[in-house]
């Protein structure tokens, strides 16, 4: 029986008066690669932040190698940084400006690791440059001498530095372009393999998520919808946001859509009870104005948050 | 730092009215160090023989002599050195107090920045003058309450602009990166937050020197500050109002050349801001 | 064909002054639209796409724009102010990719709206307002009487560029040029607006430039695709055609990057070593030689020039067959 390495129980985020995070529970392995997808508004940034205790969370548990990092003392869960670390969206935003990109990436060394000698600290951070492809010479040099790729390369040689077990990358990919996104997403998946470590990549680009995860987490408004394994999800989607998510994704060459579109766009704040996407759903029944579908394990080890999952619904072809 | 103050340089040194006045503030405060070796005068000998006598090259005091007959070149350059020294210490003063107290504030937030913010609000609202008058009153004239009156004022804008900066940077990626990283509040502050923060800092430092030598030459003028014999540029200043008509230069001496050393700062100032303030690419 | 071409561009260049030296970002571009055609100008940042047609609007700010821009056979380079505002916002429409910040937050959207036909038709207020709403309902905006007293921030960024729209096509324009709209909209968002584009295009017969670096997007809406890199284009197909058979060995590579939905799962995704080139780098002859598996030393020498017939123009030395 696998332990899980990051176990969410009923974890609940409030932004103002909004749940950003609304009782989100899921399990998280050892050496497996994750996606979790939603549009904006989904509240999977939050999620990723809440995680990392980089944003207050109001109610659940987040454990991580047995500890509850959210009912930890702080000094605990700065020990506990070192395997658990994140890249973001935006890569020149993520890198202090005024600090060379060989000191940015050493910081996790100098905290955790403050015994290392300075040039065995060099000698890392140049191993570490040459691993994500750049080189050692450049560790001189300043963010903004650098491509959005290049600093994404560099925001993950400063996250992994320290072999972390768990890698959050937060739509890490997302601003880069086409020709580049794909040298990352291999960088991640060969730094994964060799490390054996637990991805967990956040993005709203479906047919990137679907070349790197095994598994696929579906976020709407606050709550998950629909857990399954990458092939399941892909051949035959059944939740309706899922299906309405698939069906929009534009193609080449182009396809009609099988599934219905769905109009309108999230209305934030709206959802007291019921299920959050009945307002666009084509499949609504008066019970999901009144119950908020919870997620259920169909066959398979699918989880499902839908009160017709359990009828036959047409998979996409 | 190598990019930014490399490039902060070069567009300073493009700037001609920045470049004419730091060559000015150089040439000032040469002067004032290197000064008095050129010319034997002190600033205390009475010369009972050249009691207000006029400025001239050819006479034995440069800049003429004051009621008492001491020489207006000596005692003029001492008030300048002692204006560049006030100026120059109160400003490092105020950025070491303002910039962590700015920082700590805007980094830590939530009730410790409300209270942090408070206080400032509080001293700022205290009418200065009066205050230094109070303290004067009961403490008696001395050149140590100059340093804290002047300190007072120095630190309250230069706190507040930080915390200002502060609130912006706490929004991005780098300092969430910082934290996911495992580095303590204190780290963040001194290695991500102070770093970013330098810009307007330094530009505000630049400008608040002048405005420090002011407030010290209007408390001498007062009479609060610099007491005789000392000489500062306030008190030279106060004499001369007294003697403006029968000895104009007692009063044109000192006043020029705080006119000209503010005027010169505020220019300096200006082109630094600029220098600084474009964005790369 | 003896229609005269909606737009039509002539070695159009446009350059920066930096301090290192000039900057083209533009280098050198022909195109042509014809009425009622969509095309879709498909390029990576860098490629000099968004500066093209900013440059066609008059947008371009302080670069220095050469050569020739033909608009329903009137020049409009060197044209006087009057005559382009005649134009622009009225024939000749731009909607942009940032619905945040290309409406004016502080003017409501009935009074941004009905500014567009006051100015350019000489309507009056009442009679614009009017038109602004029949508009609003075109483009599928719910509650189209409420909306024209609301301001933008109370808008979601869908509704935004359903607004933005609504404001291109009041004075049925000739050409729409649509700079990445649905770029910053999420995915089931952008599927609507496609949608929407796809609809006003057979009901209203306007053409439409189509900007974006994401070729998924382009395939649903372009009649004819325009690939450009470094500041030139590099290839000029039926969508049609570009999709099952590239010739230029960019545009190959680039759709063997796009990872798809159906088609296998692969270990790796292919990749394009190097980055693409930045305006100001220093280039070679072909620009794409440095990352091109087919370069030879004649790329790296000598410039290739866009040829072809007028079904699909290539510039390559050594175009896939």
């Amino acid at each position: 029986m696998n332990i899980p390495l990051l176990q969410v129980r009923n974890l609940r985020v409030d932004f103002g008066r909004q749940a950003a995070v609304r009782d989100v529970s899921f399990d998280l392995f050892s050496a497996e690669t994750v996606a979790l997808v939603g549009e904006s508004g989904s509240g999977k940034s939050t999620l990723a932040r809440a995680i990392l205790r980089l944003v207050d969370s109001a109610q659940g548990s987040v454990e991580f190698k047995g500890l509850d990092l959210l009912r930890s003392p702080a000094s605990v869960m700065r020990a506990q940084r070192r395997d658990l670390q994140i890249v973001f969206q935006d890569p020149l935003a993520s890198l202090n400006p005024r600090m060379t990109v060989g000191d940015a990436i050493a910081e996790p060394l100098k905290i955790f690791e403050p015994q290392l000698g300075a040039s065995e600290c060099r000698q890392r951070v140049a191993a570490m440059l040459e691993r994500v492809g750049l080189s050692a010479g450049l560790a001189s040099r300043y963010p903004h001498e650098f491509s959005g790729g290049q600093c994404q390369r560099i925001s993950i040689a400063r996250a992994m530095v320290l072999h972390p077990k768990l890698l959050i990358c937060d739509e890490a990919v997302s601003s880069l372009d086409v020709s580049i996104q794909g040298q990352i997403i291999n960088l991640l998946l060969d730094l994964q393999r060799d490390a054996g470590m637990t991805l967990l990549f956040i993005s709203h680009n479906l047919a990137v998520v679907r070349q790197l995860s095994h598994r696929v987490m579906v976020m709407y408004l606050g709550k998950l919808v629909e857990i399954a394994s990458s092939d399941a999800l892909f051949a035959a989607p059944v939740h309706p946001y899922t299906r309405a998510l698939l069906a929009a994704v534009p193609q080449i060459p182009p396809v009609a859509a099988a599934a219905p579109l769905v109009e309108g766009s999230l209305s934030a704040g709206s959802v007291a009870i019921g299920c959050a996407f009945r307002d666009r759903c084509p499949y609504a029944l008066p019970l999901c104005a009144s119950s908020d579908p919870p997620l259920t394990e169909l066959d398979g080890g699918r989880r499902v948050a839908c009160h017709r999952s359990h009828e036959v619904l047409n998979p996409l072809s | 730092m190598r990019g930014f103050a490399g490039d902060a340089i070069r567009r300073l040194r493009a700037n001609p009215a920045a470049v004419l006045a730091s060559g000015v503030i150089c040439a000032v405060v040469v002067a004032t160090l290197l000064g008095p070796w050129l010319n034997p005068n002190n600033t205390q000998t009475l010369d009972w023989l050249h009691v207000a006598a006029r400025p001239g090259l050819q006479s034995a005091h440069w800049f003429g002599t004051d009621r008492l007959g001491r020489d207006l070149y000596a005692r003029t350059l001492a008030g300048t050195r002692v204006s560049i020294v006030i100026g120059l210490v109160a400003s490092i003063l105020s950025i070491l107090v303002g910039v962590s107290y700015g920082a700590i504030s805007g980094y830590i937030g939530g009730r410790t920045d409300q209270v942090m913010m408070r206080i400032i609000e509080i001293l700022s609202g205290l009418p200065l003058i009066f205050f230094v008058i109070f303290l004067t009153v009961i403490f008696g004239r001395s050149e140590s309450l100059l340093f804290i009156s002047i300190g007072a004022v120095g630190w309250l804008t230069m706190a507040r602009i930080v915390r200002g900066q502060t609130l912006s940077i706490r929004q991005q990626d780098f300092i969430a990166a910082a934290v996911a990283s495992g580095a303590s509040s204190g780290r963040i502050i001194a290695k991500h937050v102070v770093p970013n923060v330098i810009g307007p800092v330094i530009v505000y430092a630049t400008l608040t020197v002048p405005q420090i030598i002011l407030f010290e030459s209007f408390l001498s003028f007062l009479g609060l500050g610099i007491q005789e014999p000392g000489a500062s540029l306030g008190t030279l200043i106060a004499e001369g109002v007294g003697e403006m008509e029968a000895a104009p230069w007692m009063l044109l001496v000192p006043g020029g050349f705080l006119a000209v050393l503010l005027l010169c700062l505020n220019i300096f100032g200006d082109g630094l801001r600029d220098a600084l303030d474009v964005r790369e690419g | 064909m003896n229609t005269v071409p909606t737009l039509s561009v002539d070695e159009l260049s446009v350059s920066f002054a930096h301090r290192t030296g000039t900057v083209e970002a533009v280098d050198g571009v022909s195109l042509r639209i014809a009425p009622a055609e969509c095309v879709g100008v498909v390029g990576e940042s860098g490629s000099g796409k968004t500066q093209l047609f900013l440059a066609v609007m008059g947008l371009a700010g302080n670069a220095s724009v050469r050569g020739s821009i033909r608009f329903e056979g009137k020049e409009l380079l060197r044209a006087a102010a009057p005559a382009i505002n005649r134009v622009r916002g009225s024939k000749l429409t731009m909607i942009f990719q940032d619905p945040m910040t290309s409406l004016t937050p502080h003017l409501s959207i009935g009074t941004q709206l009905a500014e567009v036909l006051v100015c350019h038709q000489g309507l009056s207020w009442g009679e614009a307002r009017d038109a602004a709403r029949r508009m609003l309902d075109r483009v599928r905006i719910p509650e189209p009487q409420r909306r024209l007293s609301q301001y933008p921030h109370e808008l979601s960024g869908g509704m935004r560029q359903r607004v933005m729209l609504a404001m291109s096509l009041l004075c049925e324009p000739a050409l729409v040029i649509a700079d990445e709209p649905t770029t910053a909209l999420d995915v089931t968002i952008q599927a609507q607006i496609i949608e929407l584009l796809r609809a006003m295009r057979g009901e209203a017969g306007t053409a439409l430039a189509l900007i974006s670096h994401d070729l998924a997007v382009v395939a649903g809406l372009a009649d004819r695709i325009l690939v450009m890199y470094a500041g030139r284009i590099v290839e000029d197909a039926a969508a049609a055609e570009l999709f099952r058979q590239p010739r230029h060995p960019y545009t190959a590579e680039l759709l063997k990057c796009v990872p798809s939905l159906s088609g296998p799962r692969l270990a790796r995704l292919p990749t394009l070593a190097g980055q693409p080139p930045q305006p100001g780098d220093a280039l070679q002859a072909c620009p794409f030689a440095p990352r091109c598996p087919r370069a030879a030393d004649r790329c790296r020498s000598e410039r290739p020039a866009l040829m072809g017939a007028s079904t699909g123009q290539v510039a390559c030395h050594f175009p896939l067959p």
